[in-house]
């Protein structure tokens, strides 16, 4: 093939950008301060209402924002948080836009040296996955649950947080080497089964994907 | 710089094939398509594309996301050959990466979001004549080569250097047809206003890509209601539905892209640009009782209406600028509505040469 004929490649390249280790996570939970980031999603109020209840049951104090839309950064929040808390949880990404700035939230975060419990429904932690790669920390965890979640009864996104809850503090807890192994080595699919969570008696509308 | 090093900085491809169908098939299975053949984008082809432009071809124009990989002048023209365009093209393709990659129009949005919105791209000031663009009519359809190839162009980047293929880093839940390609011009001519780049202080004489992150376009048919005010109140009777980002993502754009026979209507009954969008601003408004009974209520991003009125008509956009107003399109009634994103503003850059 003559020189004139080679195929050129459409693709960006990453250039010299760099690659972050996650932040240090904390020894435990009780006595420690946990914000908990709502992106406006629906019902991810209710997911972090559960959550909080579990979280001060442990012992731990909670501090709750709520970004104005889910399609943007949380802006301020970040420093403040970051400045405030011990960890974070972030919830969360169940559509594209929405995982995408939650995933770079969390990524600002780790940044700023807190860890993130970062939350995705199934259908979304691969592209959540692909997106805290692109910003430097492919190890970010991303807790799983079922999807879809915004168009669910409450008693059942409830059930979802309950049953989390053990992924949620490991994500803030665990040890980052095993953390980002676990991101890296597993396929991106919830370990979750939805029935787990149907203590309450609800009804799933559809199969879980 | 001589032919030889103008690409050297552009990685090649493994692939050795130099049959065309083979090619394709090879572009195809590494997702590196829409979908359509390629021009397949030989060192000989990218060194035409960039004689095209004076930009050095390793100058970045920025992070892409949601790969946020390098977009250099050089992959750019790369994705340009691969959608057919010819070299004069390249100055329009790259002002509207440009543009996308400005954070306020939030691409990271764009490209991977659920709802069905890509860049839809207008061409404005002398570049519109020099390259032959279509603003007349079926603008929006086939047929015009920079229109088709630019626009394409455009979706080529979001798929290989963002890394926006369908259910990876493009969720779209049903995506829409302008993905392929959505650029038109503008009719300076038949507009009875200020361009649309002038609105946003260019020179008459300077070019100029405005992208909007947009659904498809709605028809806005009225061929009846005998006054401006009547053409408008069908436009914004278009727009005030509760299915759209804008009903709640309420602080974004509207863009009204009218055919000059219905502009030159409006017109006609003494209507400045201004009052145009005073008056679409107060008419594309849905009622506070339909977003509450649909649950967007809460969600609403900006409230300057009175919340004490449970009467209230709420805003689909914060201030009458905010609805986009321009002229394209061919002879016949008819003006094409397009919602937005929502969480996205429109970006203006000139083209260079």
């Amino acid at each position: 093939m003559s020189t004139d004929q080679q195929l050129l490649s459409p693709l960006g390249s990453r250039g010299d950008r760099p690659i972050y280790p996650l932040a240090p996570r904390i020894a435990g939970i009780e006595g420690r301060r946990i914000g908990l980031l709502d992106n406006s999603k629906h019902n991810a109020s209710i997911f972090l209402d559960e959550i909080e209840r579990l979280l001060r049951a442990a012992g731990a104090e909670t501090v709750r924002r709520r970004k104005p839309s889910a399609a943007a950064s949380a802006g301020a929040y970040l420093d403040e948080l970051a400045e405030s808390c011990d960890a974070i949880v972030n919830a969360y990404g169940d559509c594209g836009s929405c995982t995408s700035w939650c995933v770079h939230d969390s990524v600002d975060i780790e940044r700023r040296n807190r860890p993130v419990a970062t939350i995705n429904t199934s259908e979304f932690a691969s592209l959540g996955r692909f997106e805290a790669g692109a910003l430097g920390i492919a190890g970010l965890p991303i807790v799983q649950i079922p999807h879809p979640v915004g168009s669910l009864p409450g008693e059942v996104v409830r059930g979802y947080a309950k049953v989390a809850f053990g992924d949620v503090i490991e994500a803030i807890t665990g040890d980052p080497g095993k953390l980002a192994a676990e991101q890296a080595t597993t396929p991106a699919v919830c370990s979750i089964d939805p029935a787990d969570a149907m203590s309450c008696g609800c009804d799933l509308p559809g199969p879980a994907r | 710089m001589s032919a030889a090093t103008l690409t050297s900085q552009i990685e090649m491809l493994d692939i050795v094939a130099d049959d065309f169908e083979e090619i394709n098939d090879a572009f195809y299975a590494r997702g590196m398509t829409d979908g359509l053949p390629i021009v397949p984008p030989t060192r000989a082809r990218v060194e035409r594309m960039l004689s095209g432009s004076k930009r050095t071809v390793d100058e970045v124009l920025g992070l892409f996301p949601p790969s946020f990989d390098e977009a250099t002048v050089g992959a750019v023209a790369v994705n340009a050959v691969m959608a057919g365009c010819r070299p004069e093209y390249l100055p329009v393709v790259l002002a509207a990466v440009e543009a996308m990659l400005e954070p306020e129009f939030n691409l990271y949005g764009i490209n991977a979001t659920t709802h069905p919105v890509t860049p839809l791209l207008v061409v404005s000031g002398p570049v519109v004549g020099r390259l032959g663009l279509n603003f007349g009519y079926n603008c929006f359809g086939q047929g015009n080569r920079g229109n088709a190839t630019i626009g394409r162009a455009v979706r080529l980047t979001m798929i290989n250097i963002g890394r926006g293929r369908p259910g990876e880093g493009d969720r779209a839940t049903h995506g829409h047809p302008g993905k392929f390609s959505y650029c038109i011009a503008e009719d300076a001519v038949g507009n009875p206003w200020e361009p649309l780049h002038m609105q946003r202080g260019f020179a008459a004489d300077e070019s100029a890509v405005t992208v909007f992150g947009a659904e498809a376009p709605h028809e806005v048919n009225d061929h009846s209601s005998g006054s401006g005010a009547g053409v408008l109140d069908v436009i914004a009777s278009t727009f005030a539905t509760l299915g759209s980002n804008n009903a709640y993502f309420n602080n974004g754009e509207l863009c009204a892209v009218m055919a000059p026979e219905h502009a030159e209507r409006v017109a006609r009954d003494g209507w400045s640009l201004a009052e145009v969008q005073a008056y679409l601003f107060n008419a594309c408004r849905n009622s506070a009782a339909s977003l509450r009974a649909s649950g967007k209520y809460e969600k609403l991003v900006q409230r300057r209406f009175n919340e004490k009125d449970a009467d209230a008509m709420v805003p689909m956009v914060a201030r009458p600028e905010d609805i986009c107003v321009f002229v394209a399109g061919g002879a016949g009634q008819h003006t094409m509505a397009i919602p937005s994103f929502g969480m996205t503003r429109s970006v203006t850059r000139r083209v260079g040469d």
